[in-house]
């Protein structure tokens, strides 16, 4: 009797699994998800900083140097202070052209830095998909959908946040939308470093899962813009806080035909392994950005 | 079989999966251990139990990936109903036992997940291969890990098949 009272609940549990994944929304799982994740953190957390010394150890992080790509620099910190700069410049002069539309100039200027918090990562995702687990959760003022930044580019938005902590979704999980624009770093005679955008509109890319981004233009586009391997996708995206516009996400990795004439195929990969990310920033400081900018108006 | 142990070693390999799987990624391809624990309990558990426990591990790999709830509960709870009917015609310490039933598990819950894609969408294939060389690495590392798990076996108390009947 029992034996068969065990049979019946095994196949509701397996009933409601089926209909949890196939059925339901995924937005009720993820109020569940959010609730508990955060449980794993005290065996995640600390073999993560094990996995990541480790791995570090074997084939630590190379930064590309554009600054100075025939002589690079010794420093690794001096490369990453290099880049952050770079990226603080670029982010600069994308907010001032969208600023300059709006004639709301001066208020709302700034580095996206100011308005982030950094948090820790406790482990990358347990299936198949493209997150990562964050040490934060909505006691420190986390929410869903807000950006996720790095010293790279943009990483992501907060996907499933609750008491027991919370998750980014990567840019590159399936699914993942937003529109962006080309850029390429070029040398000036000068010597200085500029980060033009390359002509064309904003174009909507997809993530396709394990790291990579996908973005279909016509040819005409492609020759239009000049497009090459590496050139950078920077975020323009009026659904993303503006702070954000012309932030980097990724470059070109490569180009390809499709079936259809006319068209091709941009691959795209995040600067680094957002997977293997060690901390991120959340842009949780937005709200005062936007007071901020209403009070200066 | 001792259900505290089974707990503890369940959040262990939960907590192993979340924190370490991404360092051990060869390419897209990483290490599924949760897939190797159920693969464990179900070869060795009594049956309920076993059925029970892969449900709930699958259950918890949900909660800390961001596909929906109940995949892999579905996914482990039909692997543990396979594994748990070859209890008494598998070689349970055999290495090949192992890589053949966590390549076998592994795939299973590639179906599944295939399976989700299709109906649920976003339908895109780019995640399938890397979803295969998953399945290939875990049914490496599967006598491995296997063989330290069955080297603590004593912690979590199984019965043998002929002690329960």
């Amino acid at each position: 009797m029992s034996y068969l009272r065990f049979n019946h609940v095994f196949f509701g549990l397996m009933t409601l699994a089926l209909l949890a994944a196939f059925v339901f929304s995924p937005t009720a799982s993820q109020r569940v998800q959010g609730q508990v994740q955060g449980i794993f953190a005290p065996v995640a957390w600390p073999l993560s900083k094990i996995g990541a010394w480790a791995h570090n150890r074997v084939a630590p992080r190379q930064v590309v140097d554009d600054g100075s790509p025939s002589s690079p620099r010794s420093s690794d910190e001096l490369r990453r202070e290099n880049e952050d700069l770079r990226i603080s410049l670029r982010n600069l002069r994308g907010q001032l052209e969208r600023l300059a539309e709006l004639e709301t100039q001066r208020s709302m200027v700034g580095d996206a830095r100011p308005f982030c918090t950094p948090f820790s990562v406790v482990g990358s995702d347990a299936g198949h998909r493209d997150s990562l687990l964050l040490s934060g959760s909505s006691l420190a003022g986390l929410r869903e959908g807000m950006p996720v930044l790095s010293a790279g580019g943009i990483v992501g938005r907060l996907s499933a946040v609750g008491v027991g902590g919370a998750r980014v979704r990567l840019v590159s999980d399936p699914g993942f939308r937003f529109e962006a624009r080309f850029a390429r770093l070029v040398r000036q005679p000068d010597g200085t470093l500029d980060f033009p955008l390359l002509p064309g509109e904003s174009q909507v890319v997809d993530g396709r899962g394990d790291g990579v981004m996908m973005m279909r233009i016509t040819e005409k586009e492609k020759i239009a813009a000049d497009l090459r391997k590496d050139d950078w996708i920077v975020l323009s995206d009026r659904d993303w806080p503006l702070v954000l516009t012309n932030y980097r996400v990724g470059r070109v990795d490569s180009i390809l035909p499709t079936r259809d004439p006319g068209f091709v195929q941009i691959i795209i990969k995040p600067d680094q392994n957002l997977e293997q990310l060690e901390e991120v920033m959340v842009m949780n400081k937005e709200k005062r950005n936007e007071q901020q900018g209403a009070s200066g108006e | 079989m001792r259900w505290p142990a089974c707990l503890i070693f369940g959040y262990i390999t939960l907590g192993v999966q979340a924190g370490l799987a991404r360092y051990l990624a060869i390419g897209s391809a990483s290490p599924n251990f949760v897939v190797l624990m159920v693969i464990f309990i179900a070869m060795n558990a009594p049956r309920d139990a076993a059925l029970l426990a892969a449900f709930g591990l699958g259950m918890f790999q949900d909660v800390l990936s961001q596909q929906p709830l109940g995949l892999c509960a579905l996914s482990y709870g039909l692997v543990a109903m396979v594994v748990v009917g070859l209890q008494q015609v598998v070689y349970r310490r055999h290495p090949l036992t192992h890589f053949s039933l966590a390549l076998f598990s592994s795939l299973l819950t590639m179906m599944v997940i295939v399976l989700h894609i299709v109906i649920r969408g976003p339908r895109l294939w780019s995640p399938i291969p890397s979803l295969f060389y998953s399945s290939l690495y875990t049914a490496v590392l599967a006598p491995i890990v296997l063989g330290l798990l069955g080297a603590i076996s004593g912690a979590f108390a199984f019965q043998s098949s002929r002690r329960r009947t």
